[in-house]
C-alpha cells in the first residue's frame, strides 16, 4: 500500500494541537512558534502532493479502509483537481493566520490548538471520499469555529458565534438526511448499503428524486457559501471573530459550499443541477449585485469586506452553474483567488483594528502618509480583489464571466456590474482610510508594518502574482477534473456544453 | 468661460444623476438586508424562543404534576380506543 499522504496531512494538524496544549502553560514565549513550526509541516505535505499530482481526471492518492462493513462506510479519502488548490490554499492560511495572532492574550494555547483542529477538519472535508466521513469532517469543523468566533470574539461574540453555528447546523441536519436518502436508494437498487462517494455516482436516480435530494444538498451548501438569502450570519461572524477566524472562514470555510455544489449536486444530481440551474444562478446574479451594493455604504471596515465575499462567492457559483469549461475552471480558481485576496484584506484591517481599536471607515483619514508600506499592501490587495488584469482576481473574474457568458448570457452581463462595483466600494473605501491628510490626531503617529507583520503578507503577494501571470500552473491540474463533471452532465442529460470558446478550443 | 472652468458641469452633472442615487438604493438595500432578510432569520429564531418558553412550564420538576399529565395522557387514550371501537 502507498504511504497515506492524506491520512497523515489530517493528523499532523491533529498532533500538532495536541503538542501545543501540552507545552507548559506559563511558557507564553513558545505558544505561538511551536504552533507555527508545526503549522509548516502541512505546507511540505502539500506541496509534495502539488507536485506528485498528476494532471488527469480522477482521484488520486487514495486510500481506503473499512470503518462499518454492514453499513458500508469507508475511511476513503482521495483528492481529484478541485479538492488538490483548496488543499493547499488550506495549508497555505493556516500559518499565516497563526503569524498574525500574537495579540491573541485569552489561553493563547487554546486557540492555537483550536486553528489547528480546524485545518484538520478543513483538509478532511476536501478530501473525504465517504459521504459519513465528509459529513463528519464538515460538522466538526464548526466546533472549533464556534469557539474561535465565541472566546476570542468583539463584543457581541456570543450572537455570532450561536447564528453562525445554528444557521450552519440548519443546512446539515437537511444534508444528512440527503445522505441518509442516498443510502437507502443504493441499497434498494443494489442490495447493499454504501455511503461511497465512487458507488452512489453510479446510482440512477429517478429526476423527481434527485430535485429533492439537489434541493436539500443545496441548501446546507448555500448557507456556506453563502448565498442571497441565506447570507445574514456572514457579516456578523466575520466582524466579531477574531482576525485568524475571519481569514480562515472567509479563505477555506466559504468554500465548503462551492466545493459541495462541485463535488455533489452537480455529479450526483445532475439532472435536477441542470433544471435548477437557473435558480442558482439568479441568487448568484443577485448576490453579486446586492453584496456589493451593500458594501458600499459599510461604515465598518471589516462589514465591507464581509460583504464583498458575498459578492465574489456569487461570481464563483454563477461560474459553477455555467456546465461550461471555462466556468467550473474560472469557479475552482476564483475560490482559491477569493481566500488569498480576500484573506488579506482581513489581516490588514486586524492590523489595523489592532493599532488603533477601530474598524470604523469615518475614523481613519490620511493614513498613507503615516503608514506607507500598509498602505501599499493594502492597495495591492484591493486591485487583485477588484480583478486588476496581471493579478489572480483577473483570472478568475475573466473565465467565470466567459463561461457564463456562453450559456447565460443575460446573467453573465449583470455579474459585470459586480466588477465595477467591487471597483466602488474597495477604491472608495482606500480613499477615506488612507488619502488626504491625516487629519485626525490619532492618525498621525500609528506605527506602519514591522518586519513579522510584512513576512505574513509575502507568501500571499506571491501567489496572487503568480496566479495572476501564470494560472496554468493550477488550471493544468483543475481541468480535468471539472471536464469530467461537464462530460458527466452531458452524459447523463440533454445538456449540451455551448460551443462559444475563447482562444484555442480545448479538444 | 464659466463652463469649461466647471468641465461642462459634467462631474456635477454625473454626481446628481448616478452617485448619490446610486448611494441612496445602496443605502436602501443595506437596511433590507439588515431589517427584512436578517429580521426574517432572527424573527424564525424569536418564534422558536417563545414557543420554548411558553412550554417550559410544563417541565415543573414536580413530580405530582408529571403524575397528572400522565393521568390525563392515560384517560385520553382510554377515551380514544374506546370510542375508536365503537365507531
Amino acid at each position: 500500500m502507498d504511504f497515506p499522504m492524506l491520512s497523515v496531512l489530517i493528523l499532523v494538524p491533529v498532533l500538532a494541537a495536541v503538542i501545543v496544549m501540552v507545552l507548559p502553560a506559563n511558557r507564553t514565549e513558545l505558544h505561538l512558534p511551536v504552533a507555527l513550526v508545526l503549522s509548516l509541516l502541512p505546507v511540505g505535505l502539500a506541496g509534495v502532493l502539488f507536485a506528485r499530482f498528476e494532471s488527469a481526471a480522477g482521484f488520486q492518492f487514495v486510500e481506503q479502509a473499512a470503518l462499518i462493513e454492514r453499513w458500508g462506510i469507508s475511511w476513503h479519502l482521495g483528492i481529484d483537481g478541485i479538492a488538490l488548490p483548496l488543499i493547499l490554499l488550506t495549508t497555505v492560511l493556516v500559518p499565516i493566520s497563526i503569524a498574525a495572532s500574537t495579540s491573541i492574550a485569552k489561553s493563547p494555547q487554546l486557540f492555537l490548538a483550536m486553528v489547528l483542529l480546524l485545518e484538520a477538519g478543513l483538509i478532511g472535508v476536501f478530501s473525504a471520499l465517504d459521504l459519513i466521513v465528509f459529513f463528519v469532517f464538515f460538522e466538526a469543523i464548526l466546533i472549533p469555529m464556534y469557539f474561535i468566533i465565541g472566546i476570542w470574539g468583539s463584543e457581541n461574540r456570543i450572537y455570532a458565534a450561536i447564528k453562525f453555528f445554528l444557521y450552519t447546523a440548519f443546512g446539515s441536519a437537511l444534508m444528512l438526511a440527503g445522505i441518509i436518502a442516498l443510502s437507502v436508494l443504493q441499497q434498494q437498487k443494489t442490495g447493499f448499503a454504501s455511503f461511497d462517494y465512487n458507488e452512489l455516482l453510479t446510482l440512477e436516480i429517478a429526476p423527481g428524486t434527485q430535485a429533492w435530494l439537489f434541493a436539500v444538498f443545496g441548501i446546507a451548501f448555500a448557507i456556506k457559501v453563502p448565498m442571497f438569502p441565506v447570507h445574514t450570519w456572514l457579516p456578523d461572524a466575520h466582524v466579531q471573530a477574531p482576525t485568524a477566524g475571519s481569514v480562515l472562514l472567509a479563505g477555506v470555510m466559504l468554500k465548503l459550499g462551492t466545493y459541495g455544489f462541485l463535488r455533489f449536486n452537480l455529479p450526483l444530481f445532475p439532472d435536477a443541477a441542470v433544471k435548477y440551474a437557473p435558480v442558482v444562478a439568479t441568487l448568484a446574479v443577485i448576490g453579486i449585485v446586492y453584496g456589493a451594493a451593500v458594501a458600499i455604504v459599510q461604515t465598518d471596515l471589516k462589514k465591507l469586506v464581509a460583504y464583498s465575499s458575498v459578492s465574489h462567492l456569487g461570481f464563483i457559483m454563477l461560474g459553477i452553474v455555467a456546465f461550461t469549461q471555462s466556468g467550473l475552471d474560472g469557479g475552482v480558481i476564483q475560490m482559491v483567488n477569493h481566500g488569498i485576496t480576500t484573506g488579506a484584506l482581513f489581516l490588514l484591517v486586524g492590523m489595523l483594528y489592532e493599532r488603533r481599536h477601530t474598524k470604523l471607515i469615518a475614523d481613519f483619514g490620511g493614513l498613507q502618509k503615516t503608514m506607507p508600506i500598509f498602505a501599499g499592501v493594502f492597495l495591492f490587495s484591493t486591485f487583485a480583489s477588484i480583478g486588476l488584469p496581471g493579478l489572480n482576481g483577473f483570472v478568475g473574474e475573466f473565465l467565470v464571466l466567459v463561461g457564463s457568458y456562453a450559456t447565460r448570457p443575460v446573467f453573465a452581463i449583470i455579474a459585470t456590474a459586480g466588477v465595477v462595483l467591487a471597483a466602488i466600494y474597495l477604491l472608495w473605501a482606500y480613499e477615506r482610510v488612507f488619502t488626504g491628510e491625516p487629519d485626525k490626531p490619532e492618525n498621525v503617529n500609528v506605527p506602519d508594518l514591522n518586519l513579522r507583520e510584512t513576512l505574513i503578507f509575502v507568501p500571499l503577494i506571491i501567489l496572487i502574482l503568480t496566479l495572476g501571470l501564470y494560472p496554468k500552473v493550477l488550471l493544468n491540474r483543475i481541468e480535468p477534473s471539472t471536464a469530467a463533471i461537464i462530460d458527466r452532465i452531458e452524459a447523463t442529460t440533454d445538456f449540451v456544453e455551448p460551443t462559444f470558446v475563447i482562444g484555442e478550443p480545448s479538444e | 468661460m464659466n463652463a469649461s472652468e466647471n468641465a461642462f458641469w459634467v462631474d456635477r452633472f454625473y454626481g446628481k444623476t448616478i452617485v448619490l442615487p446610486g448611494k441612496k438604493l445602496a443605502q436602501g438595500m443595506a437596511s433590507f438586508d439588515s431589517f427584512f432578510v436578517d429580521g426574517a432569520v432572527n424573527g424564525v429564531a424569536g418564534v422558536v424562543k417563545r414557543i420554548g418558553v411558553s412550554l417550559k412550564p410544563l417541565q415543573s420538576g414536580y413530580v405530582r404534576s408529571y403524575g397528572a399529565t400522565f393521568v390525563a395522557g392515560v384517560i385520553g387514550l382510554v377515551i380514544f380506543f374506546l370510542t375508536r371501537g365503537s365507531l
